[in-house]
């Protein structure tokens, strides 16, 4: 009863933020949209249904389901004015479930703040943090009709550092993979809701995603992703 | 007589003799016939309080209470403050003989180079700041209206004046009537004085609350010229504090590398065209801005002068590395950040445009033909939200020219 009054409560005040913030275009956590998988930015960041890669965790938390043993993935990206991003993340397999793990870091590259007459007055380096946690299970050790459905969710921790103050918070992911064969080519379904959560007296970038891919031979795979994402019209990938 | 009538008997003469010895002490008390002299608020344009209601004689000999009405600043300035009096004769004077004057008139020292002038009215007329009051007009039971008159020069500082306004019955420090020896001490025959002492404190109408130098570009609001002023800017706006109703006009006078001063003696006076009802904007020249290393300002408001320290330094943009574009105040709470784009640019198709992280579009500020050098974001999105607060990136980009440069919004 406790935790059903919590996540009401928590509802609540997610809503309560969403409502107060709905005509805003922006969020207080827009890093979160920032690619993080050099393999998913090659399919065009079309990865919501892709199993078996470490950095789905942050497309689709459902898809490490399908991790063997262990895996890890790294990337260092220039964005653009010496914005930059690193990206690390692990995951593992213990019984039944993958746990996974992820750290993902974006500095602006320093902010020159100058005075009404252009003069320099002190240069800033805002930066933010996300510390993901995941796990990801086959749904029939849950219930046997979910056999060969894979379940996953992530918890994620934000850490907004700003030019004069630090803020928090947090966002949760959930996903669903599924993956049947039409013959002997291979067919991969995902749907994954990410960033519900709050940062910054406003909600987290909220994406729900719907992905289709199909892997005709082992080396090639085709991929689309719809997704809705909060202020924006429906985005095919 | 009886054992039963003696003691009424006593009782009566004792009561007789109680009744006949308050009898001749009440007769004794109203001896004078200044029972009070009350002021009657009519001042405007004046704080106005009193510092002393309680007379040391008290009700018999002398004045008893004075007052005034405290009226707060709500018009222009008249300069002149009245204040009324009442005085009452209670009769039981030997002449009906009463004298008012003012005893001391002060005001602060900042107003040295005009004096306040003072005088009394008595039923209209002009007698001076000692007079007598005829017997014909105070006899028992009259009431004498005395008026104050305070002629206040116009003079630009605030200024505090004090006023001892005293009355006396002369004759009746020769005329013995009755010996009184009650209140405070004091017998009859001295002499039966007192006086009130009024404080006014000269409320000017205007104060300069804000002053801003504004860009072309932007009218209001723009920077705070108590640093200094950028070459480019060309406005001043002037945002006045207990501003009256009805101002007539309002002067910029501005003088270059000297101190401005008013009637004629600097460079030249602008007249401020009204924005709000106490806000006004007025133009600095232009040749005003070169070559010269501060202005000064003075300004006019209804023929009063408002010197300040209006003297500000003239900047020229400080030129940012690598970049042809310069950013004035990127930083921003609830203000404007601005851009200046290179004169090359002036009249080319380009576009403004700012952008998230994640590479959203939050922004157009131009998409066609740049029409001015300085352009302005005010951090909020296309839809006039404010955007949240972290790191946006505006992209300036036309045929010769492509910068990123970054903005923060608190």
């Amino acid at each position: 009863m406790k935790r059903v009054t919590l996540i009401v409560l928590l509802t609540i005040k997610i809503l309560c933020i969403s409502l107060s913030m709905v005509f805003s275009a922006t969020t207080g956590a827009d890093f979160l949209k920032l690619p993080k998988s050099a393999r998913a930015i090659g399919l065009g960041d079309s990865y919501a249904a892709i199993l078996g890669d470490v950095t789905a965790m942050e497309y689709n938390p459902a898809a490490m389901n399908t991790i063997k043993n262990l895996a890890f993935s790294m990337m260092y990206q220039m964005w653009f004015d010496n914005v930059f991003s690193i990206y690390a993340s692990g995951a593992f397999k213990v019984y039944d479930f993958v746990l996974g793990m992820s750290a993902f870091y974006v500095d602006y590259g320093g902010v020159k703040e100058y005075d009404a007459f252009g003069a320099l007055v002190y240069e800033h380096r805002p930066h933010d943090l996300n510390i993901k946690f995941a796990v990801a299970v086959d749904g029939g050790i849950l219930l046997p009709a979910l056999t060969g459905l894979s379940l996953g969710v992530s918890l994620s921790i934000l850490e907004r550092t700003l030019i004069d103050e630090m803020k928090m918070g947090f966002s949760f992911d959930i996903g669903l993979n599924y993956q049947w064969y039409m013959g002997q080519v291979p067919l991969f379904t995902g749907l994954s809701v990410k960033n519900l959560g709050a940062a910054d007296e406003s909600i987290t970038p909220v994406q729900a995603t719907l992905g289709f891919a199909i892997k005709p031979s082992d080396n090639f795979l085709i991929s689309l992703d719809t997704s809705y994402e909060q202020h924006n019209n429906l985005i095919f990938r | 007589m009886s054992r039963r009538v003696l003691p009424v008997l006593a009782l009566i003469l004792i009561l007789a003799f109680v009744e006949i010895s308050f009898a001749q002490t009440k007769a004794e008390t109203v001896i004078t016939n200044i029972s009070e002299i009350i002021g009657v608020g009519s001042g405007f344009g004046f704080n106005i309080s009193e510092t002393n209601y309680d007379f040391t004689v008290g009700r018999i000999y002398g004045i008893s209470r004075i007052a005034g009405i405290p009226a707060s600043y709500t018009a222009r300035p008249l300069y002149q403050y009245r204040q009324a009096f009442r005085l009452t004769n209670l009769g039981n004077d030997a002449d009906d003989l009463t004298e008012v004057s003012i005893t001391s008139f002060s005001n602060n020292v900042g107003y040295n180079e005009a004096d306040w002038i003072y005088s009394l009215e008595f039923m209209g007329v002009n007698v001076g700041t000692n007079f007598t009051i005829p017997p014909q007009y105070f006899g028992e039971g009259a009431i004498a209206r005395i008026i104050l008159v305070v002629d206040i020069p116009r003079c630009d500082v605030e200024s505090v004046g004090f006023i001892t306004v005293s009355a006396s019955t002369p004759s009746n420090d020769t005329r013995l009537v009755a010996i009184y020896d009650g209140f405070n001490g004091v017998q009859y025959g001295g002499h039966s004085y007192d006086e009130a002492e009024l404080r006014i404190d000269l409320v000017m109408p205007n104060s300069i609350a804000t002053v801003l130098a504004t860009d072309d570009i932007d009218t209001i609001n723009v920077f705070d010229g108590s640093r200094g002023l950028r070459r480019s800017q060309n406005k001043v706006l002037l945002q006045l504090g207990k501003a009256p109703d009805n101002i007539s006009s309002v002067k910029l006078w501005v003088a270059k590398d000297t101190l401005a001063q008013g009637g004629g003696e600097n460079e030249g006076s602008y007249t401020m065209a009204p924005i709000t009802s106490d806000s006004f904007i007025g133009k600095i020249p232009s040749e005003y801005l070169k070559d010269v290393n501060f202005v000064s300002f003075l300004f006019e408001v209804d023929q009063l002068y408002y010197a300040g320290n209006y003297t500000y330094r003239l900047f020229d943009l400080h030129k940012q590395d690598n970049y042809q574009t310069v950013i004035m105040k990127n930083v921003i709470d609830d203000e404007k950040g601005y851009i200046q784009i290179p004169a090359e640019a002036v009249g080319e198709e380009g576009r403004i445009e700012v952008y998230s992280i994640a590479g959203d579009r939050v922004r157009t500020i131009l998409s066609g033909k740049a029409d001015s050098q300085i352009y302005s974001w005010d951090g909020k999105d296309d839809n006039q939200v404010r955007v949240h607060t972290g790191t946006y990136f505006m992209i300036i980009a036309f045929p010769e020219l492509r910068e990123v440069r970054k903005f923060y919004v608190r």
